[in-house]
């Protein structure tokens, strides 16, 4: 069935039925399973081996990092990713896995028409410009309401054979994914993270129930019983970028960790003019990148 | 008899030459005034006749006509108190009508008969001189700003009396010559030696000077963003004649220049979010000068910048467009210069931690947003330089470094400006962050490796036109702080860095 709505006319939501043949078995097997599902863009995702990226909306570093990195190489793997459109680790994860030419599924906790948040209506449309897939459970005209959101995390566990956690706080919505992942059956991977963060609770609390630890792609594709895991040699290996000589004193400065640019300057023993320019230099060559504030991360 | 004795009337900072012509004849006792006055001019007659009653001069049975012309130009103040009171003088015979050519006389009677200081004092002087007269007679207290006039004969008052036996004696005065060199000794009580770290932020300040870009200071509270603003005149070039005279001029209009102290700095005026539209732009019946305007050739500093209201803001836009105000008024039209630097500071985001590394930020990304968004894009473009400031390292605050101090960095602000001066010689600009589009592309000068490494820029951090330019400009003051010639590719990558919008509050993957 295809209907043509009257507020976005050009693009077209297909409604499937529980009972047709295109909707997905692994859905069906939740006590109740959504009776119609809005699909718009590529249906065939659906049918590919999805792994689910989920984590805090207001990740730190570490965890954009981490997004990015698993993203990427798992899309390289030919692993479709599903998350749910929100800020933060969501969003990194669907850009990446688009920017690997790796296909991205996000399904939406509200109707078509109200994309949460506003901010990823942008993000909501490349993913459909490059032959990505949006369902939802609720037809276009719903309204946002946070009360129906674990339940579109069930349906992001429902349908990837495993959830990856980067960074969730002390009881937050990808904690309550997770336990959803670990009750469905599926498998469960943890980043870890630092004990002191904050956004480290949640993810150190999985590993301690059972989540698999994982400190790379090679982890989760070993538990899936996929060991072709493509490209690992070219997996963020930062040290072998070649630097040019000019910038390599203020490039060994700059770590994994923020780094302010007076403290650089400082560190370099340079005048300060040096220091940023050879900074713009860097950064212009994606070597570094710069966070606000004026602070320095190693990419 | 009529007797006609010259004056000043003021409209803004421009002075109008006014004829005080008083006429006595025997009669009904009876004073009459025409000239479009004001209520303070009208207030006059009683001041005079009681003035020159307890000054020992007899004034009585007579009826007097004074007509302040020309008569279509509207006429405020008490400045024309001595001028009348002279007309009556003359015709009384107690003063010679030859004593009084080509003077004019500026100052406001008391009861007593003693000469009251006014405001606007320089800029009547300046007025006079331009007119033609030799002399001025003004009140004691305002010597000190007169002064500045050169080739002028000024002779200051304290009474009546002292008028009478001045004018009467006939001794001759001699031309006024500004001491320049009396305000050379220019003494800050701040330096910029008591910044410890902040390397960039001081850079950034010496581009400013040296280019007169405006600057936007984002920081988390407390890490001294005001103490780095306030010390940003040390910083700036000296002022010249020409300068001190229009500073002073403001400052005289308003009443603000005191009798012992002399103006030899440029004005660092701070304003807050709750200053009313009419004191920051300047206003009133009769337009008076707002806090822009006083902050003519100096700094602009406004705290918490996105707490200002839209209105504020947008005005704001046009000023750092035209460096002038307009103000058009029922009584009067006038336009006041405000070539202002903008010094504005702000938090990143309504709690003030937002990329701080000591405290995290608790703001949702919709509120950084909401607070933001008063900063339109328009008014964020005319900033030239962004600028992060963060807390200091302790381990920063008691090393034995040498700190450069605001002298040596000024020397080298001094030799850009002479730079500058040299090139627009022949433009009707001074400073680099004047240049409009046509004078950027003839002044910033690329070689093929610049503009390729511009376009690269350009496509990376999305760049519009304006930001364009505005990199151009920042890194010809580099240059010129450097003393190139041409503009090369380490004046833009450091130019660069002065530009944060795009990365200041958005994650961007």
């Amino acid at each position: 069935m295809i209907i043509n709505f009257i507020k976005r006319k050009c693009k077209k939501i297909i409604i499937i039925n529980y009972k047709e043949n295109a909707y997905p078995k692994e859905l069906l097997k939740l006590k109740s399973p959504p009776v119609n599902l809005y699909v718009e863009g590529n249906l065939e995702l659906l049918n590919k081996q999805i792994i689910a990226i989920v984590g805090s909306r207001n990740c730190s570093e570490y965890g954009w990092k981490q997004a990015k990195k698993f993203s990427t190489v798992l899309s390289q793997n030919g692993i479709c990713i599903i998350s749910g459109l929100a800020l933060g680790i969501d969003s990194i994860s669907h850009m990446s896995a688009m920017n690997n030419i790796g296909k991205t599924i996000a399904v939406l906790g509200a109707g078509f028409n109200n994309i949460y948040p506003k901010e990823n209506k942008e993000l909501f449309n490349k993913i459909l410009e490059n032959n990505g897939c949006v369902i939802s459970e609720y037809p276009p005209e719903e309204r946002v309401n946070t009360k129906n959101f674990p339940r579109r995390n069930e349906i992001i566990t429902a349908l990837a054979l495993g959830v990856l956690v980067i960074e969730a706080g002390y009881r937050s919505g990808s904690t309550i994914t997770a336990n959803l992942a670990f009750k469905q059956g599926k498998k469960v991977f943890a980043i870890p993270s630092n004990i002191d963060s904050k956004l480290g609770i949640g993810t150190n609390a999985l590993i301690q129930k059972g989540a698999k630890l994982v400190t790379n792609v090679k982890d989760i594709l070993k538990e899936m019983n996929m060991n072709k895991c493509k490209d690992i040699e070219q997996e963020w290996k930062y040290e072998s970028k070649n630097v040019p000589i000019k910038y390599k004193n203020v490039y060994e400065i700059i770590g994994n960790m923020p780094i302010d640019i007076n403290t650089i300057c400082r560190r370099a023993e340079l005048p300060i003019q040096d220091v940023s320019e050879q900074l713009t230099m860097l950064e212009l060559n994606e070597y570094i990148r710069a966070l606000p504030g004026d602070m320095f991360v190693k990419v | 008899m009529l007797s006609i004795v010259n004056t000043i009337a003021l409209n803004g900072t421009e002075g109008t030459v006014v004829e005080a012509q008083v006429d006595l004849s025997a009669g009904i006792p009876h004073w009459d005034m025409v000239g479009m006055l004001g209520t303070s001019i009208k207030e006059s007659k009683e001041r005079i006749t009681v003035a020159i009653k307890n000054s020992g001069i007899k004034l009585v049975g007579k009826k007097i006509s004074v007509n302040l012309a020309p008569a279509e130009i509207r006429k405020e103040g008490s400045s024309f108190d001595l001028a009348i009171a002279v007309g009556i003088l003359i015709n009384l015979g107690i003063i010679k009508k030859e004593c009084i050519n080509s003077a004019v006389f500026i100052g406001e009677i008391s009861y007593s008969g003693k000469i009251n200081s006014v405001k606007g004092v320089l800029p009547m002087c300046l007025a006079a001189q331009k007119n033609g007269f030799k002399r001025v007679y003004i009140p004691n207290s305002n010597i000190n700003e007169a002064r500045l006039v050169n080739n002028l004969e000024i002779v200051s008052v304290s009474s009546l009396k002292d008028l009478i036996q001045k004018i009467n004696s006939k001794i001759p005065i001699e031309k006024n010559i500004s001491q320049i060199e009396r305000y050379a000794k220019v003494e800050y009580d701040v330096d910029f030696a008591e910044i410890y770290g902040q390397e960039k932020a001081k850079r950034a300040l010496e581009i400013v000077a040296a280019g007169n870009h405006n600057c936007l200071l984002i920081g988390p509270p407390g890490v001294g963003k005001t103490m780095i603003a306030k010390r940003l005149i040390t910083i700036f070039p000296k002022l010249d004649y020409d300068e001190i005279i229009e500073i002073s001029k403001t400052n005289s209009i308003l009443g603000l220049t005191k009798e012992n102290e002399i103006i030899n700095k440029r004005p660092f005026i701070e304003v807050n979010p709750n200053i009313t539209l009419a004191s920051f732009i300047g206003g009133g019946r009769n337009p008076m000068p707002g806090a822009i305007t006083l902050a003519n050739l100096g700094i602009l500093f406004m705290d918490e910048f996105a707490e200002f209201d839209s209105k504020k803001l947008e005005m704001l836009r046009n000023i750092l467009d035209l460096h002038a105000i307009k103000l058009d008024r029922v009584h009067a039209s006038v336009q006041y210069p405000c070539n202002f630097v903008l010094m504005a500071a702000m938090n990143p985001c309504p709690c003030g931690y937002f990329g701080s590394h000591d405290k995290k930020c608790t703001c949702s990304e919709t509120k950084i947003k909401r607070y933001l968004s008063k900063l339109s894009g328009p008014i964020v473009d005319r900033i030239d330089i962004q600028l992060n400031i963060s807390n200091v390292e302790y381990s920063e605050i008691y090393k034995n470094k040498k700190i450069e101090r605001s002298e040596d960095i000024r020397k080298r602000v001094e030799m850009a400006r002479k730079v500058q001066m040299l090139r627009f010689a022949k433009e009707n600009i001074n400073t680099n962050s004047e240049m409009n589009t046509s004078q950027i592309k003839k002044y910033c000068m690329l070689d093929k490796e610049c503009k390729s490494f511009l376009e690269k820029i350009y496509v990376k951090y999305k760049l519009n036109i304006r930001t364009y330019n505005n990199i151009l400009k920042i890194a010809r003051t580099i240059a010129d702080l450097r003393n190139n010639e041409r503009i090369d590719v380490s004046c833009i990558a450091e130019a660069i860095q002065y530009k944060v919008d795009n990365k200041f509050y958005k994650k961007e993957v």
